[in-house]
C-alpha cells in the first residue's frame, strides 16, 4: 500500500526509565497485509515499544520507521498510521462524534469521514451521547474510528480487545482481518492469546525488552514442540509399548489417553485397530500458541 | 507574524489558527467550559462586597470597587486553563494531539493561544459585569465614576490582562500534567506572589498586581510598562512550558 518500504521497522529500539531498561536492542518489522500479534508478560516493553514507534516515547536508542520514515518526520501522519495506545484517552463530557470531529477538524480531515466512520463501526445510535455514558466496547469502537479517520495503511493497536464481551471480540476478530485483506498492516497487542491466535498470522513476542520470537503462527507451534495425537484406549500401557516398538515418541500419560508426537493420528489408529484396542478418542492437536508463549517465555515474567 | 505550518493527512497543511480553532472545538464541546461562566455573578456579588466594605475616601474611585473580583476573574481563568491542560495529561487525550501533529510546538502554542482567548472573552464579561454592578454603587455613594473613555479603556485593559494571565496558566498546565497539582500550583501562586510582593517591594511588578495596575489604567506602573511586563512573563513561562512539553514522555 506505501511503496515499496515496510509498514513498521524497529531496529535496535532501546529505552530505560532510571535503573530499567524497558526496551532492550530490540528488532522487527511488520509488513503490509499481516495483522502482526505483540506479546510478552506484563512489563515486556509492549507498551513502551508501540509508543517509541509513534514517537510517544523518546528511544535511548535505535529507531522505529514507519513506511521508512520516523513517525515524527511523516508528511501524512493521520494517513499513514492510526494507532490506538489508550482506549480512555477521550473525554467523558464529549460526545463521539464531536470527539472524532476534534480529532478531524486538527488534521484538516473532512467531517464526512467522520460520519461515514461513526456509521461504519456501528456508533450511529450513540454518536451524539456523551462518552461518559459509553460501555467499553463502544469506547473500543469509538477509538478505532479515530485511528481510520486518515484511512491509514498501517494500524497499531495496544490492548484493543481488553474488556470486550465475547461479540465485541468477534467483531474485532473479522474488523482486523478485514483490514488486513485491504493490504493494511496490523500490529497489535494483546494478552489474549487464544483470541490471538485467531486473528493474526503473525506473532512478535517480548520478554525483559528483548525480542524472543518473531515468527508465523506455524512456525512458532514449530518451535513449541510441533502438534501431537492424543490417543485413549482400552489398554494404553500395552499399547505404548506398541506405539514404541513402531517408533513413535510418546510425550506423556493421561489415564488412558497417551499423547504422542507427530501429526499421523490415522497411522497411529490403524496401529491401535490393528492391535484390536477399543478406541474411544483420536485427535491431532496443533500445539496452542497460549502453549508456544509460555514456552517461549518461561522464566522471562516481569512484574512492575 | 510568522505562521506555523505542520502538515496533515490530507496533503494540506495546518495553520496555527486552525489548532486554535480545534482547541476551542474542544473547549466547547464539554459542559466544564461553560460552567466558568458562573463566574460571572461571582463578580458581580464580589464586586458588591467590595463595594460595601470599602471605605469612601477623597481618592476612592470606582475601580476601588471592583479590584478583588477582577483578580479572582485573572485567578479563575488561570485555574481553568491550567486544569484543563492538566486534564489533557490525565486523560492522555494530548497524545492524539501529538498522533496528528508529531511536531508538537505547533499544538502546545495553539493551546496556550486558545486559553488567551477564553481570558479575553472572560474578562471583557467580567469587567462589564462589575462596571455594571459599581456603577450603580458609586453613583449612589458620591463617588466619583469614570468617564465612557476611561470605562472602555479599562475593559480593554483588563481583557488583555485577564488574556495574558490564563495563557499563563495553560503554561502551568503543560508544565504540572495533573489538573489538580496545575491548578493548586495557581492558588500557591497567588499566596506566594503576596508575600513576595510585599517582602520585596515589588507587588506591583507581580502578575496578580499587574492585573489591579492595569485595571487601574496604571498607578505605581505605567500602562505600557505593566503590560510589557505581563507579556515578558508569558514569554519566558511559555517558552519554558513548550520546552518541557515538546520532550516529556507520554508513557
Amino acid at each position: 500500500m506505501a511503496g515499496n518500504a515496510t509498514a513498521i521497522e524497529v531496529t535496535g529500539l532501546t529505552k530505560e526509565f532510571g535503573q530499567l531498561r524497558a526496551v532492550d536492542d530490540l528488532s522487527f518489522t511488520v509488513e503490509y497485509g499481516d495483522v502482526v500479534g505483540f506479546i510478552g508478560p506484563n512489563g515486556a516493553g509492549k507498551t513502551t515499544t508501540l509508543r517509541t514507534i509513534v514517537g510517544h516515547i523518546r528511544p535511548d536508542g535505535g529507531q522505529a520507521l514507519i513506511a521508512g520514515h520516523h513517525y515524527r518526520d511523516l508528511a501524512d501522519p493521520l494517513g499513514t498510521v492510526g494507532a490506538v495506545l489508550e482506549t480512555g484517552a477521550m473525554h467523558p463530557d464529549r460526545s463521539g462524534r464531536n470527539h472524532l470531529r476534534v480529532l478531524a477538524c486538527q488534521a484538516g480531515i473532512p467531517l464526512t469521514r467522520v460520519d461515514h466512520l461513526i456509521e461504519a463501526l456501528g456508533l450511529g445510535a450513540a454518536a451524539r451521547r456523551r462518552v461518559r455514558g459509553y460501555s467499553l466496547g463502544m469506547r473500543q469502537r469509538l477509538a478505532l474510528a479515530g485511528a481510520l479517520l486518515g484511512d491509514p495503511a498501517v494500524l497499531i493497536l495496544d490492548e484493543p480487545a481488553n474488556g470486550l464481551d465475547p461479540e465485541g471480540v468477534r467483531w474485532l476478530r473479522e474488523f482486523l482481518r478485514s483490514l488486513a485483506a485491504e493490504g493494511r498492516a496490523v500490529l497489535v497487542s494483546s494478552h489474549g492469546l487464544a483470541e490471538l491466535a485467531l486473528t493474526v498470522d503473525k506473532v512478535v513476542v517480548l520478554g525483559h525488552g528483548q525480542l524472543i520470537t518473531q515468527s508465523s503462527l506455524s512456525d512458532l507451534a514449530a518451535q513449541a514442540g510441533g502438534s501431537t495425537v492424543r490417543i485413549t484406549v482400552s489398554n494404553a500401557h500395552q499399547f505404548a509399548s506398541r506405539l514404541l516398538d513402531a517408533g513413535h515418541e510418546i510425550q506423556g500419560r493421561d489415564g488412558d489417553t497417551l499423547i504422542v508426537a507427530g501429526d499421523d493420528a490415522g497411522a497411529i489408529g490403524r496401529l491401535a485397530f490393528a492391535d484390536g484396542h477399543d478406541v474411544t478418542h483420536l485427535t491431532t492437536e496443533a500445539p496452542s500458541l497460549e502453549a508456544a508463549y509460555f514456552q517461549l517465555t518461561a522464566g522471562k515474567e516481569s512484574i512492575r | 507574524m510568522t505562521t506555523t505550518h505542520a502538515s496533515t493527512s490530507s496533503g494540506r497543511t495546518t495553520r496555527l489558527p486552525a489548532l486554535v480553532s480545534t482547541e476551542w472545538l474542544k473547549l466547547r464541546t464539554v459542559r466544564s467550559t461553560w460552567t466558568v461562566l458562573l463566574l460571572l455573578p461571582l463578580v458581580g456579588v464580589v464586586s458588591l462586597f467590595d463595594a460595601a466594605l470599602d471605605p469612601v475616601e477623597h481618592n476612592t474611585s470606582l475601580v476601588d470597587f471592583m479590584d478583588v473580583s477582577l483578580v479572582v476573574v485573572g485567578m479563575a481563568a488561570a485555574a481553568f486553563a491550567a486544569a484543563t491542560i492538566g486534564g489533557e495529561y490525565q486523560r492522555k487525550t494530548i497524545g492524539l494531539d501529538f498522533l496528528a501533529i508529531p511536531a508538537r510546538v505547533p499544538v502546545l502554542l495553539a493551546k496556550i493561544a486558545a486559553f488567551a482567548g477564553v481570558g479575553l472573552v472572560l474578562g471583557l464579561l467580567a469587567i462589564t459585569v462589575a462596571h455594571a454592578v459599581v456603577i450603580p454603587i458609586a453613583i449612589g455613594r458620591d463617588v466619583p465614576t469614570d468617564s465612557v473613555g476611561e470605562i472602555t479603556a479599562r475593559a480593554i485593559a483588563v481583557a488583555l490582562a485577564t488574556s495574558i494571565v490564563a495563557a499563563l496558566g495553560a503554561a502551568i498546565g503543560l508544565l504540572v500534567p495533573q489538573p489538580a497539582v496545575a491548578a493548586g500550583t495557581i492558588i500557591a501562586w497567588q499566596v506566594v506572589e503576596g508575600v513576595l510582593g510585599q517582602a520585596l517591594g515589588i507587588s506591583g511588578y507581580l502578575p496578580i498586581g499587574l492585573i489591579t495596575t492595569v485595571a487601574h489604567l496604571g498607578g505605581t506602573v505605567a500602562l505600557p510598562l505593566a503590560f510589557a511586563v505581563l507579556a515578558g512573563y508569558l514569554v519566558l513561562l511559555g517558552a519554558a512550558a513548550v520546552a518541557v512539553a515538546h520532550r516529556r514522555n507520554l508513557s
